[in-house]
């Protein structure tokens, strides 16, 4: 089973739709968002799922709306965020497609993790270039976001493939390593 | 458990301009181990009703006794409330999502304190209720099973807490009539093992098949509050509430309106039967 | 539940609500990067001249148009800080009133760090007038027209356009949906909050796993009945675009002013 191109636009849709209602529906939790980076989760199933284009589409598109329509994130930090996010669905969309071990716990690792550090890595540098704040301290920006987000990383880690598995025996998204009868 | 509202309004977007008034000023007292049936036209605010019982709102003034203790007091044991209340939306089988299906039901008792032992058995025994075999499907995956069993898995996560009052929201809505006859069976016997029930519902057969007392609300105010027989006595008045009437009702009106003597205080099936049974005997007397 | 999609805008009739969504959001764009290239005191008053006139024009109230900056007061003085103690450009020279290893406090930075912060602030401000005025549905209507060129360098701008209508439909589904999972979930007992870190993830899989399964089949049955409809094959038919306004003098107006402003920030 393949997807088709309108389900992958759909799925997407859906992806950006839930960048907007999973913060709002995690707000209430204490201390969730900061840790949990809730939009992030849609973003990363969407590159996973529909691909790097779709992915990346998804990751500019779900901030922008979730910050026009319920002020998270705050307009300040929407452009670093918005990169951030689009280099997270692209790459793991072209790593699901250039990896394949036959395990799927290995292929969504490491996609995840590459995916994440790439991610990361260009919004450090992203950030740091839109706030000018003087080529020396690059490095330092780039290294303190990364050190922060990393329990937002670890959850992502847990989190995503029991998504993953869940939606492929409800038979919402093809199986990636079908059981050979 | 008894269920005391004194004269609980809530609102959503409240103090802004565009508030909502959901329930306006209601008070009323369902007793323990009571079938109360509620209905009203959509937006008249059953789900709000339900929800602020269950403690999943909380009301903009007024109280919500349960056994006499307001539940929106500082201090009072919320998870002691979810226990004793269980709620059952519509489509439940959206709320599953563990790994297996013995997992799911078992999610509720959780934080309960109860030995593995004892989660265990509360478990079989629910999703028994539903009709399942537990050495069948307790290891299926909830997501790989069919829609109608999807729900019977969803409800039993909630009888597996054993709850004192069970709230249904709208439980009929989708399911095939084989489906919906299992299902009234169920609440029936649940009721009968002294479990209160409240059931919002648009189907006025369901509600007069099961419930003694029905509810019926208008844009947040509680308009009507009696047996089936006296909420279903005026049809024009049911109708311009929106909560119709049930076949046998509206068969007798039929007939009374083509000029054939009848009771108007037919609403069950098996009142229509009753009635007709008397009628075939004192026809054959009369004649 | 259709409220979520009003988001932040504030129904009016002013004379910036009036204006068409993609005059306004190229107007944005055109300040943005006057705000951007500003680095004298005449220019940011010139700045606040113009945001004082938007605001104005929006009939808000001068206050309410800075938001949120009250919640990011920490943001604003670390991003202070962090010029004013890194900031090192090469044109040394700029006095260095504390050093200590790679960590020095100078003049040029903190004057780098002030810069940073007005110019942020200022376009937070416009962002504000902007999202204040427009309604979400009428950005994403001009983003779509605005990205429309883009085909030519084969980005396939109609399906985004059907991706974004098609997601605002979504949102305000999805999120009662998730309030209903929620409510659900808690009157089962469900704990969504925890200390550790591991159970903290575990914690919100009860929510998580049902509003992704349930976004998922909501979106694959609407795919099955557009693939049903014959929509797909990469076909640029109207679906996803939305009604346009007429552009009118006054859009166009709005948009030279920007560019006027644009064009004497740069020039200075």
């Amino acid at each position: 089973m393949k997807m088709s191109y309108v389900k992958k636009s759909v799925l997407t849709a859906a992806c950006i739709a839930l960048c907007v209602v999973l913060p709002m529906a995690f707000h209430a939790i204490p201390n969730s968002g900061s840790v949990l980076s809730p939009m992030h989760i849609p973003v990363l199933l969407c590159g996973m799922i529909c691909g790097g284009p779709f992915g990346l589409l998804c990751g500019l598109a779900g901030p922008f709306l979730s910050s026009i329509i319920t002020r998270m994130p705050p307009m300040a930090y929407l452009p670093g965020m918005m990169i951030e996010l689009a280099v997270y669905g692209l790459v793991t969309g072209l790593m699901m497609q250039l990896v394949h071990t036959g395990k799927i716990y290995a292929d969504l690792y490491i996609s995840l993790i590459i995916s994440q550090l790439a991610g990361r890595i260009v919004a450090g540098i992203a950030n740091a270039l839109i706030f000018s704040v003087g080529s020396y301290s690059i490095a330092a920006w780039a290294g303190g976001y990364f050190i922060t987000a990393w329990p937002g990383l670890v959850i992502q880690l847990l989190l995503l493939p029991t998504i993953v598995f869940a939606l492929e025996r409800a038979r919402l998204i093809p199986v990636r390593y079908p059981k050979q009868r | 458990m008894s269920i005391e509202l004194k004269q609980v309004s809530c609102s959503y977007n409240f103090r802004t301009k565009q508030e909502i008034l959901a329930l306006n000023g209601i008070s009323m007292k369902i007793e323990d181990g009571e079938f109360v049936g509620i209905m009203g036209h959509t937006g008249s605010g059953k789900s709000t009703l339900v929800q602020l019982i269950a403690g999943l709102i909380r009301p903009n003034s007024g109280q919500v006794f349960l056994d006499g203790k307001d539940i929106n007091e500082r201090g009072y044991d919320r998870n002691n409330l979810h226990r004793q209340v269980g709620i059952v939306f519509q489509n439940p089988e959206y709320q599953l999502f563990e790994t297996t299906v013995a997992k799911d039901v078992a999610f509720g008792l959780k934080h309960s304190g109860l030995r593995k032992e004892e989660a265990c058995e509360r478990v079989r025994q629910a999703l028994e209720q539903m009709g399942f075999s537990y050495d069948d499907i307790a290891d299926a995956s909830p997501f790989a099973l069919s829609g109608g069993e999807k729900r019977r898995v969803a409800i039993a996560g909630v009888l597996a807490a054993r709850p004192k009052t069970l709230i249904f929201d709208e439980p009929i809505a989708g399911l095939d009539p084989e489906g919906r006859r299992q299902f009234l069976e169920l609440v029936r016997k649940l009721n009968r093992e002294g479990v209160s029930i409240l059931m919002v519902s648009h189907h006025a057969d369901s509600i007069c098949a099961c419930a003694e007392r029905v509810l019926v609300l208008e844009q947040g105010s509680l308009v009507l509050d009696g047996s089936p027989k006296a909420v279903f006595a005026d049809l024009e008045r049911t109708s311009r509430l929106h909560i119709g009437a049930s076949q046998p009702r509206q068969i007798a009106e039929l007939l009374i309106q083509s000029g054939i003597p009848f009771s108007r205080d037919i609403v069950r099936y098996e009142d229509l039967l009753d009635e007709l049974k008397n009628r075939w005997k004192g026809g054959t007397r009369c004649e | 539940m259709n409220d979520i999609l009003k988001g932040r805008y504030i129904p009016g009739d002013s004379f910036l609500h009036r204006r068409n969504g993609t005059a306004k959001l190229l107007a944005f764009f055109m300040i943005l990067a006057a705000v951007l290239t500003t680095d004298s005191v005449p220019g940011y008053l010139l700045i606040a001249a113009v945001s004082a006139a938007a605001a104005a024009m929006s009939e808000m109230r001068p206050t309410k148009t800075l938001g949120q900056v009250r919640h990011l007061r920490l943001f604003f003085l670390m991003l202070f800080l962090m010029n004013a103690f890194f900031y090192e450009d090469g044109q040394a020279g700029g006095l260095v009133l504390w050093s200590w290893g790679i960590v020095h406090l100078s003049v040029p930075g903190m004057i780098q760090g002030t810069h940073v912060v007005l110019r942020i602030l200022f376009l937070m401000v416009f962002c504000n007038v902007l999202i204040r005025t427009t309604p979400p549905v009428q950005i994403t209507t001009a983003i779509e027209t605005l990205i429309a060129p883009l085909r030519l360098i084969r980005v396939p701008t109609a399906e985004v356009a059907m991706i974004l209508s098609v997601a605002l439909q979504f949102i305000p589904v999805f999120a009662q949906e998730a309030d209903l999972i929620k409510k659900a979930q808690t009157a089962r007992g469900a704990k969504f909050e925890s200390e550790r870190l591991r159970d903290r993830a575990a914690s919100v899989v009860p929510l998580l796993v049902p509003i992704f399964l349930s976004a998922f089949r909501r979106a694959d049955d609407l795919a099955t009945a557009m693939e049903a409809r014959g929509y797909g094959h990469r076909q640029t038919n109207g679906r996803g675009r939305s009604q346009r306004a007429a552009v009118q003098l006054p859009d166009v107006c709005l948009f030279l002013f920007s560019c006027l402003f644009f064009l004497v920030q740069a020039a200075r």
